[in-house]
């Protein structure tokens, strides 16, 4: 009887374990991991160079901009030494968007190159919007869109209310960032 | 439904005329995972032309439906738009240029039709390109759970679209009435009526 108990613990330990131990690579990690890596380009974008045009809104439209959190932007540029590093982390981040958590809300194939729109939530209570684009000319990108419970319709009507903050240092510089890869 | 039932018929019958018991259960197994199977995500036949290099695809799931149909504003028209949106669960564009692969897409669309019983709703040929469409019968006259278009050659329609063939589907639960409708509001006469049997 003992021997069996001694087993049972073991089983639950292990159990516990591997339910701890989420397996399955989130998007979180990988940005975080490839943050790190010089190949990569990543720029963090705050809430709050969404500014609203007009102070003397209604608080409904307040509530909403405070629903969305930050940008990630995180691309990886092809040249002629990382070609095998980009094939391989394509995959990896096609690995991540596969977990049936990111629920795909449309994909297209151009031949050269994909794009996928994802998202983590509920349809109407959004948590992170993944925008992932791929060109085997040029390099892959992953945009999210990370807020706690977005709600589409609401940010849909938000958009007419903000303008962007034109003096941000983070926004300059993604904007350099695009003219140079075009 | 109704396909649905047939074979559910047509399955017993076979079965009450095997012998063998064992043959039985092997068939009932193998139907059962083939029934698994077929409800399992929501894949199509023409999903192996999404991964070749001279196919453009576009897909948009059922996800992206449900969220649409939040979008509440814009009028009568608006909608009318959400109401027919709410219903839809994939949507599927499927281009080539590639004239092997143009032959391949022609014949999986053939022996679709075939195995899926779609009925065609309206044909349209000139000189240069070849328009189909078939829809799939839905839960009752006015509705279809499938419409699908293809398109073969309209490479020398347009010197500048050189697509050889499209392969268009929209599944779920589509209301032709409410796609007249639609299109009617946009192109007068263009009526699509569902042909009747």
């Amino acid at each position: 009887m003992k021997k069996f108990i001694k087993i049972l613990g073991l089983v639950i330990a292990v159990v516990l374990l591997t339910i701890a131990c989420d397996t399955n690579p989130s998007l979180q990690k990988y940005y975080v991991d490839s943050k790190e890596n010089s190949e990569f380009i990543s720029i963090d974008l705050p809430s709050s160079i969404l500014q609203l045009k007009d102070t003397e809104v209604s608080d409904d439209i307040k509530n909403t901009l405070e629903t969305i959190k930050k940008v990630n932007f995180l691309a990886l540029q092809l040249n002629e030494t990382n070609k095998e590093l980009y094939t391989s982390e394509k995959e990896k981040v096609k690995t991540i968007l596969k977990n049936p958590k990111y629920k795909q809300l449309m994909r297209m194939n151009m031949g050269n190159g994909n794009v996928s729109v994802n998202y983590l939530g509920d349809e109407d209570a959004i948590d992170e919007v993944v925008i992932f684009g791929a060109d085997n000319g040029k390099g892959f990108a992953v945009v999210r869109v990370i807020g706690e419970n977005m709600n589409p319709a609401d940010i849909l009507k938000l958009t007419q209310e903000i303008k962007m903050d034109d003096d941000s240092a983070q926004l300059k510089q993604l904007g350099s960032l695009l003219s140079s890869i075009k | 439904m109704h396909s649905c039932n047939v074979l559910k018929t047509q399955q017993t019958k076979f079965l009450n005329n095997l012998k063998s018991k064992k043959m039985k259960k092997v068939i009932v197994l193998i139907a059962i995972a083939l029934i698994s199977f077929t409800n399992y995500a929501q894949t199509s036949v023409f999903d192996k032309f999404e991964d070749m290099d001279d196919v453009t695809t576009v897909v948009v799931t059922q996800e992206a439906f449900k969220m649409l149909a939040k979008f509440k504003s814009g009028g009568e028209e608006g909608a009318e738009y959400f109401d027919m949106v709410k219903g839809l669960s994939s949507f599927r564009v499927f281009t080539t240029e590639n004239s092997e692969i143009s032959k391949q897409m022609s014949e999986v669309v053939s022996n679709y039709l075939k195995s899926k019983k779609l009925i065609e709703l309206m044909r349209v040929k000139d000189k240069d390109a070849n328009v189909k469409i078939y829809v799939r019968n839905g839960k009752d006259d006015d509705h279809v759970s499938e419409l699908l278009m293809y398109v073969s050659g309209i490479e020398k329609y347009n010197n500048e679209i050189k697509a050889e063939s499209v392969i268009l589907s929209l599944t779920g639960d589509i209301d032709l009435n409410k796609i007249s409708k639609l299109t009617e509001a946009h192109i007068p006469n263009s009526g699509l009526e569902k042909k009747k049997q």
